[in-house]
């Protein structure tokens, strides 16, 4: 590592540009899991105001928004600054096995800067495109964790073919990519959630997955693991009264456990 | 009678004019100023010895709207509406206690003219000056209400109109990172070609970090903050405050266009200097020159503002500066000494910004281009002084019912759940981002995942606790049309309600009063009768409005709209752990209606369907529906109620299916025998809430209630049926069927 990070805890960024919008409810999760947040802006790693340096936290979180207000494709400005103000010293970020979290528009932001699939770093390979409705889509989904337990740094907790919820709120997330790129992250068992119905059944059809991505694709990672992008947000499912069904005694706090997982993968490495 | 004083700035000769000239005068720079406002203006300046700039007209124009001066509304609204409870703080937003730390920010307005002739444009930056309105009070906006009324989506217009709406709020909402967590969509035919867009923003500040709208102190410096100043909204509340003319493409470039993004950072910035300035103020209707009237207002003091120093788009006069009402901008003062500071964090988020001039002492308000001084105006006159007094008349309301011949109950029903007032709005909620900022506990989509059912209110969590509000809208465009007294009571009671129904407590109201043109008296005499029946419920509630807006003059050459008091609900919620919500939890359990049922079908969606325009609009009795609100709010906290929702149109029909639907659940249920039955089950008298009771708590529940009119109608259970039983009737429909038509696909169940 270039630098141990100070103190003992573990400290994750949450990292923003103009339009991100959840940085302060993912801030939240992850000191309610015990991870230090900083909400930091991406410019204080390279401007004069206000100086950060990467090195200083365990992992990086970009949260999800409609950064530079994604007149262009989601997340493609955020992702051009981030190459631009932190040009290779991210990927030595992630070589060192520090963690990226992408959320939504962090999702995004990761596949349109290639680190997601990250077959080759720098080479986007796959899109977030624009649901199959044509229209922003906000609800609570059903998720079957499909890869091993522990495949990626927030699953630790998670077993395999376990349902979880969160809810979704976006426009652009119908993963595609061309069909060797999905074998690929398949036979590396990348793909960590895919939409299912409530039994968990992997359906094709609306509302089950909810934007028509391919293979059901809600979240995946890098073939390490420790480079993660989820459509679904988390953040917002770390109470048990952030659940839809919690007042039918369907109360469920699935974000938390991935939150978590982080933490217990943070404090191992 | 014009001449050209400086570059770009003329004088008008007004002494001495006559009403025709002083008329020719309005018509020709557009002011929008009748003749005992022109002749105002004529005797001040004769009085001061000289003749008015451009600017100074165009400045007055501004702040004399109706718009911007409520100058037809404010002694009513002063005697019905102003009057009730306490307020800590009635500025750009209304403040009341939140818990021992926070005030609750709540601000409502309507953005109708310019929605209805740039539906996108026109919604987006409705909401993003509402944002501002809660923004500027050094609050964080926790949540948007959005009440909006189109006309039937048959119309292309009107259908047009509906899509590029929710667009444009959905777009600007969700990108600002906002929940858009409650409201509602009504049609009604005399919205046609036009719309009503009604937006809501509700926020917290710790009470230490209240901002005044209003200047601090002599000295302080003036920033103009946030986006650059361009053509844009040039006279949009002159537009506002008159009737939409056929000409509306023409009438664009009076809307402005908003950018969520240079919002956002605003909102970091503005809560960084929250506590380091001394007075703020978002720039709405009438832009600069209305803003620094106001907080020179409010202060008793005054201002001195240099034009020329303000931040351009492009290039544009001095009045066009003036007036302005470009997007995303805030007018802050700042104690000298914290300068710096501020700067340090504008510099940060990359807000422009510019120090256009200083409060003073001397309560004038000046304005000066190029060094010159182009504006002088004495404060009071400038914005204090316009109050008018329209002529009203209230018209009698003939509410004899003829009746309808019963028919086929279970079509009824059905058609009722299809119909556009009762249908699910699930592909617009779906659209808004109601979840941001992980907050929203109670969702405006209730019940169970897979078919979710309409929610009586949303409830926003407080970050730093358990404590909530519920949020909530409402009007009955059917009642106002046949009796605006009682229809507008109906408003506020079914607001109220609602609130009830998650288990909070009223607290606030917010109102948006949208009517046709004060100058027609008829119009005016329904304005002041929606008052009246706001003020009905209000005063037995103890809950005061907080904050609103009157827009007059939404009238198209089709006619004016239906009277539309807007009504947003506030309730405090101790613990949202403990809130309730109105599908059916339980397939053994009891169903009780809390309420007396009347014949009172006037407006009501069954004599819609039945295309009948008559009969008696739903009476108001706030006290009664006080003392039953608070016997169902004490059982909620002690755990007795499963679920509760409220009856409104459709009535017991078709809140029962809703109920239904949301929880998968069957029930019977025996209707009441006081009237024929279709009455019974469609009338949507007042005050009635249905809530489902487990078997083992119905003892002690029936004890709790033994006190108001309520009945044990019937049960839940298992499987898919929902049955209605009378002497008279014997109805069984599946679930499935209502569901479907509830989520309009009528045809496929007829």
């Amino acid at each position: 590592m270039e630098r141990e990070p100070e103190g003992s805890d573990v400290k994750a960024c949450v990292l923003i540009i103009e339009g991100t919008n959840c940085e302060q409810e993912t801030k939240r999760a992850l000191d309610l899991v015990g991870i230090s947040a900083e909400i930091v802006h991406l410019k204080q790693f390279s401007g004069r105001l206000r100086k950060r340096d990467i090195w200083d936290y365990h992992a990086i979180v970009i949260p999800g928004g409609f950064s530079a207000g994604d007149y262009v494709r989601a997340g493609a400005i955020f992702s051009s600054y981030l190459r631009t103000t932190l040009g290779r010293e991210i990927e030595s970020y992630i070589e060192e096995g520090r963690v990226v979290l992408g959320i939504c528009n962090g999702f995004q932001v990761l596949v349109e800067s290639g680190l997601l699939p990250g077959f080759n770093p720098g080479k986007p390979e796959a899109a977030l495109s624009v649901n199959t409705r044509a229209k922003f889509e906000c609800r609570e989904v059903t998720l079957l964790h499909s890869s091993e337990k522990g495949r990626c740094s927030i699953d630790i907790l998670i077993e395999k073919d376990e349902l979880i919820r969160m809810p979704i709120a976006h426009m652009e997330g119908r993963f595609l990519a061309p069909r060797e790129v999905l074998e690929e992250l398949v036979s590396n068992d990348q793909v960590i959630f895919k939409y299912s119905d409530l039994q968990g059944e992997v359906k094709s059809e609306y509302p089950w997955n909810p934007n028509g991505s391919e293979l059901n694709i809600a979240g995946i990672c890098n073939p390490e693991g420790n480079v993660i992008g989820l459509m679904p947000h988390p953040e917002r499912a770390v109470l048990e009264f952030q659940s839809q069904e919690w007042t039918r005694g369907g109360g469920r706090r699935d974000g938390f456990k991935l939150f978590y997982s982080l933490k217990h993968y943070l404090n191992e490495v | 009678m014009f001449s050209e004083a400086l570059d770009g700035v003329f004088k008008i000769s007004v002494r001495g004019r006559d009403k025709e000239e002083l008329l020719e005068i309005s018509k020709v720079m557009n002011l929008g100023l009748d003749i005992e406002e022109m002749t105002r203006i004529r005797d001040y300046f004769s009085e001061i010895g000289r003749d008015p700039y451009d600017v100074e007209l165009y400045g007055l124009a501004q702040a004399w709207s109706e718009h911007c001066s409520y100058k037809s509304s404010k002694r009513f609204l002063r005697k019905y509406l102003l009057s009730i409870g306490e307020v800590f703080l009635r500025e750009d937003s209304g403040l009341r206690e939140f818990d021992s730390e926070y005030y609750y920010v709540a601000a409502m307005e309507s953005h109708n003219h310019p929605s209805a002739v740039e539906p996108y444009g026109g919604a987006a930056t409705g909401v993003g000056g509402i944002i501002r309105d809660v923004l500027c009070m050094g609050a964080e906006p926790i949540a948007l209400v959005d009440v909006l009324f189109f006309g039937p989506l048959d119309e292309p217009r009107n259908s047009y109109l509906h899509a590029m709406v929710v667009k444009g709020i959905s777009d600007y909402g969700n990108r600002v990172g906002i929940p858009t967590v409650s409201g509602s969509v009504k049609f009604h035919e005399s919205y046609s070609d036009y719309c009503l867009v009604n937006v809501g923003c509700i926020g917290l500040v710790e009470k230490s970090n209240v901002v005044r709208s209003r200047f601090g102190s002599p000295g302080d410096v003036i920033l103009l903050v946030g986006g650059r100043t361009g053509a844009d909204g040039i006279m949009g509340v002159s537009f506002a405050s008159k009737e939409l003319s056929e000409e509306r493409e023409k009438e664009r470039s009076a809307v402005q266009i908003g950018d969520p993004i240079t919002k956002e950072p605003l909102i970091h910035a503005i809560l960084e200097v929250r506590k380091l300035i001394s007075g703020m103020k978002d720039l709405g209707g009438g832009g600069l020159a209305v803003a620094i009237g106001e907080m020179s207002y409010s202060a008793g003091l005054g201002a001195e503002v240099h034009l020329d120093k303000v931040h351009l788009r492009q290039k544009l006069r001095p009045w066009e500066i003036w007036i302005s009402e470009s997007q995303e901008r805030m007018l802050l003062s700042v104690p000298r000494e914290n300068l710096e500071k501020v700067r340090e964090s504008l510099d940060f988020w990359e807000i422009e910004y510019s120090e256009i001039g200083s409060v003073t002492g001397e309560r004038k308000v000046r304005a000066y281009y190029m060094g010159e001084k182009v504006f002088e105006i004495d404060t009071d006159f400038f914005v204090g002084a316009l109050e008018r007094s329209r002529p009203y008349v209230i018209e009698e309301r003939e509410e004899k019912d003829m009746g309808v011949e019963l028919g086929d109950i279970r079509e009824d029903l059905l058609r009722i759940l299809a119909s556009p007032n009762v249908s699910s709005q699930e592909k617009v909620i779906r659209q808004y981002d109601y979840d941001v900022k992980g907050n929203t506990v109670i969702k405006p989509l209730q019940g169970r995942i897979e078919s979710p059912g309409p929610g009586d209110a949303s409830v926003i969590k407080a970050p730093h606790s358990w404590r909530g509000i519920a949020l909530t809208s409402d009007v009955n465009p059917y009642y106002m049309e046949l009796n605006p007294y009682w229809g507008a009571a109906s408003a506020a009671e079914e607001s109220v309600r609602n609130l009830i129904s998650v288990n909070s407590r009223p607290d606030s109201l917010l109102d948006c009063l949208n009517f046709g043109n004060p100058e027609k008296k008829e119009r005016m005499g329904e304005f002041v009768s929606s008052l009246k029946g706001l003020r009905l419920v209000a005063m037995e509630f103890g809950t005061p409005f907080i904050s609103g807006n009157v827009s007059f003059y939404n009238e198209t050459k089709r006619g004016g709209v239906v009277p539309t008091p807007a009504v947003i609900g506030i309730g405090i919620v101790e613990d949202v752990r403990k809130c309730v919500t109105m599908d059916l939890k339980s397939t053994k359990s009891y169903l009780i209606l809390i309420g007396e049922t009347k014949r009172e079908m006037g407006g009501s969606q069954y004599y819609i369907l039945k295309k009948k325009k008559y009969g008696m609009v739903p009476r108001v009795n706030p006290r009664e529906t006080k003392r039953k609100a608070e016997t169902i709010l004490k059982m909620m906290n002690s755990g007795l109620i499963l679920s509760c929702h409220d009856l409104s149109e459709g009535g017991l029909g078709v809140s029962l299916c809703e109920m239904a639907l949301a929880g998968g659940i069957g029930f019977e249920v025996k209707i009441p025998n006081s009237y024929r039955e279709d009455y019974v089950l469609f009338s949507e008298s007042n005050g009635r809430w249905i809530i489902e009771v487990e078997k083992k708590n119905l003892d002690v529940v029936l004890d709790k209630i033994s006190g108001i009119d309520h009945y044990l109608i019937g049960r839940t259970k298992k499987g898919e049926k929902l049955s209605f039983i009378s002497d008279s009737l014997d109805l069984e429909i599946d679930l499935e069927e209502v569901e479907m038509a509830w989520r309009g696909n009528l045809k496929e169940v007829m």
